[in-house]
C-alpha cells in the first residue's frame, strides 16, 4: 500500500486530511489511521481535501461519513485542492440544533437539476429548487423560493408533515408514503401555498388560510384550493 | 501576456456548440485578437470540418499532450482570418487518451501566448466534459429554448460551479435557434423564461436561420460569408466578450395586428 494516498496535517480549524488519487485505499488506510489512535482524533473537526477530478458520489460520501463517525471525529467540510469552494453535500451534515429533539437543516442556495439535498428534521431551502433536483427531509420543508422539482417530506413516514413555498409548483410532492403530481394544466399559483396529507391524498392550500378541514366547494372555486390528487 | 480560456459547453447535444465556437472564434479574431480553437471532442472531432480544415490536420490534441509534437507544432493556421488558429481533437482515440491535468497544463501554456482559447466542449457530463472544462476560466453554455436543453444546461450549471470552479458570475449563456414570431405567440420558451432558470447572465441571442446550415456544410464561418442577423449576433457576442456594452437586438412587432392588439391591451 502507497504510503502517500493520503497525507493528515494539523490546522487551527481541525485536521486536514489530503486524499490523493487512489480514493478508495485511502479511505481504508484513513480508518486504520483512526483506529490506531483513537485518543488522538476522537473529538476533533476533520477538512477533507480531495484529489481536483475526483466525482463525489453519495456512497464515497457515507463511507467516509462512517468511517469518521465511528472514530468520533466531526466533518467539518469537504473540498478540492487548490479550491475554496466547499463541496455542496457537505453543508448540511452538520445541522443547526435548535430545541431540544429536532434539527432544522438551513440552506441557502439555488437547487439545480441533479442537486440533491437530504435531511434528519426540518429543512428552509433558501433559494429555488430548480426542475430536476430533489429535496428530502424526514420532518417539513420550507422553501423561500420556487420549488419546481420534486419534495418529499416526512421521509421516514411522519404523514404529518407539511412542504411550503413561496411558489408550489413541484414536479413531484410526496409526503410519507403519498405521491402527487403535478396537474397537466399546469396552473401558476397566486401566492404561498402548502401542501398537506387530506383524506383523499396531498392537497394543495394556500398559506396563510391553512385550516384542518378542507375548504368548502364553492370558496376552492374562487380563491385557493388547487386540489392535487395521483 | 496571459488570455483567457473559455469552454463552450451545453449537456445536450445538437445545440450548437461547434458552430458557436468555430463563428465565435472567427468574429474575436476579426476584432484584432489572436484565438485558439480548442476541439476537446476527442473521437468524433468537427470543429475542423466546420472551419474548413480537415485537409490540413497533421497533428492533433492527443500527440501534442502525448509529446510527439508541441502545441505550436500542431496548431493549424486559418487561410481566411488572420490570428485564428485550430488545434484539433484525435479522430482515432478516445476520450480517456487524456487526463484532465493534462489538459489542464495545455491550456495554461496556450493561454501564454494567446489571447483567446475557445476549447468546444463534447456533449454529455462525462470525462469528456471533466477535461474540457478544467482549464478554462469562463464557460459559455449553448441552450436552445426546449424545455429538455434547459435542463441540461441547468445541470451543467451547477456542475460548473462544483466541478470546473467556475463562479456564477463568469458563466454565460447563448440562446440559439430562437424563433421570434413563435415566441410571440408563446410557442417557443423566451429568453427571459430561461434566464428565470438559470439565472446566469445572457451573452448572446442568436436567431434560427438556414444560413447557418449552408456555412457549416461549406466549411466557412458565417461571419466571414455573410452579413445577416445569424453573423451579427456573433459580432455582438464577440464585442460582449471583449467587454463592449452591445444593447441586445429585439426587433419589436410592428404588424398593423399586433398594433390593434396593443390598442385593446391583448399584446404587449
Amino acid at each position: 500500500m502507497p504510503a502517500n494516498s493520503l497525507r493528515i496535517k494539523g490546522s487551527k480549524n481541525g485536521i486536514v486530511i489530503e486524499f490523493e488519487e487512489d480514493i478508495g485505499q485511502a479511505v481504508t488506510l484513513l480508518e486504520d489511521k483512526l483506529k490506531n489512535s483513537p485518543a488522538f482524533f476522537s473529538g476533533s473537526e476533520a477538512i477533507i481535501v480531495l484529489p481536483e477530478t475526483f466525482i463525489v458520489e453519495e456512497q464515497f460520501l457515507a463511507r467516509l461519513t462512517q468511517v469518521l463517525a465511528n472514530s468520533q471525529v466531526k466533518l467539518r467540510e469537504l473540498r478540492r485542492v487548490n479550491s475554496t469552494t466547499i463541496i455542496e453535500t457537505e453543508i448540511i451534515k452538520t445541522p443547526e440544533k435548535i430545541g431540544v429533539e429536532q434539527g432544522i437543516f438551513w440552506v441557502e442556495k439555488r437547487l439545480r437539476s441533479g442537486d440533491r439535498i437530504t435531511a434528519d428534521g426540518d429543512l428552509v431551502i433558501v433559494g429555488d429548487v430548480n426542475p430536476g433536483a430533489e429535496v428530502v427531509a424526514t420532518g417539513n420543508i420550507l422553501v423561500w423560493g420556487n420549488l419546481l422539482g420534486v419534495a418529499h417530506a416526512g421521509s421516514d413516514g411522519n404523514e404529518k408533515s407539511r412542504i411550503r413555498a413561496l411558489r408550489l409548483q413541484a414536479t413531484q410532492l410526496r409526503i410519507g408514503s403519498h405521491i402527487s403530481r403535478a396537474p397537466d394544466d399546469l396552473s401558476t399559483p397566486q401566492g404561498p401555498e402548502v401542501a398537506r396529507v387530506g383524506p383523499n391524498g396531498i392537497v394543495i392550500e394556500a398559506w396563510e388560510k391553512l385550516v384542518t378541514e378542507p375548504l368548502p366547494f364553492w370558496r376552492r372555486l374562487f380563491i385557493h384550493g388547487r386540489e392535487v390528487k395521483l | 501576456m496571459s488570455g483567457k480560456a473559455i469552454v463552450i459547453t451545453s449537456g445536450k447535444g445538437g445545440v450548437g456548440k461547434t458552430t458557436t465556437t468555430a463563428n465565435l472564434g472567427a468574429a474575436l479574431a476579426l476584432a484584432g485578437n489572436t484565438v485558439v480553437l480548442l476541439d476537446a471532442d476527442i473521437g468524433l472531432r468537427n470543429l475542423d470540418v466546420v472551419m474548413g480544415l480537415e485537409n490540413r490536420i497533421v497533428y492533433d490534441l492527443v500527440n501534442v499532450v502525448e509529446g510527439v509534437c508541441t502545441y505550436n507544432k500542431a496548431l493549424i493556421k486559418d487561410k481566411r482570418i488572420d490570428g485564428l488558429y485550430l488545434l484539433p481533437a484525435a479522430q482515432i482515440k478516445d476520450k480517456d487518451a487524456i487526463k484532465p491535468e493534462q489538459m489542464k497544463a495545455l491550456v495554461e501554456n496556450i493561454k501564454e501566448e494567446f489571447d483567446f482559447v475557445l476549447i468546444d466542449c463534447p456533449a454529455g457530463i462525462e470525462q469528456g466534459f471533466l477535461n474540457a472544462i478544467i482549464g478554462a476560466d469562463e464557460a459559455i453554455i449553448i441552450v436552445t429554448p426546449e424545455v429538455s436543453s434547459v435542463r441540461d444546461a441547468d445541470r451543467v450549471v451547477g456542475l460548473l460551479d462544483k466541478k470546473g470552479n467556475i463562479p456564477l458570475e463568469n458563466m454565460h449563456m447563448v440562446v440559439n435557434r430562437i424563433r421570434m414570431d413563435m415566441v410571440r405567440k408563446k410557442e417557443m420558451l423566451d429568453v427571459s423564461d430561461i434566464e428565470d432558470l438559470l439565472r446566469i447572465n445572457v451573452l448572446g441571442v442568436i436567431p434560427d436561420d438556414e444560413s447557418v446550415i449552408v456555412s457549416t456544410n461549406k466549411g466557412e464561418p458565417i461571419v466571414l460569408s455573410s452579413k445577416n442577423s445569424v453573423a451579427q449576433a456573433f459580432h455582438d457576442m464577440a464585442g460582449r466578450v471583449l467587454g463592449e456594452d452591445i444593447p441586445f437586438d429585439e426587433k419589436p412587432d410592428r404588424s398593423f395586428v399586433s398594433a390593434v392588439m396593443r390598442f385593446f391591451g391583448l399584446a404587449q
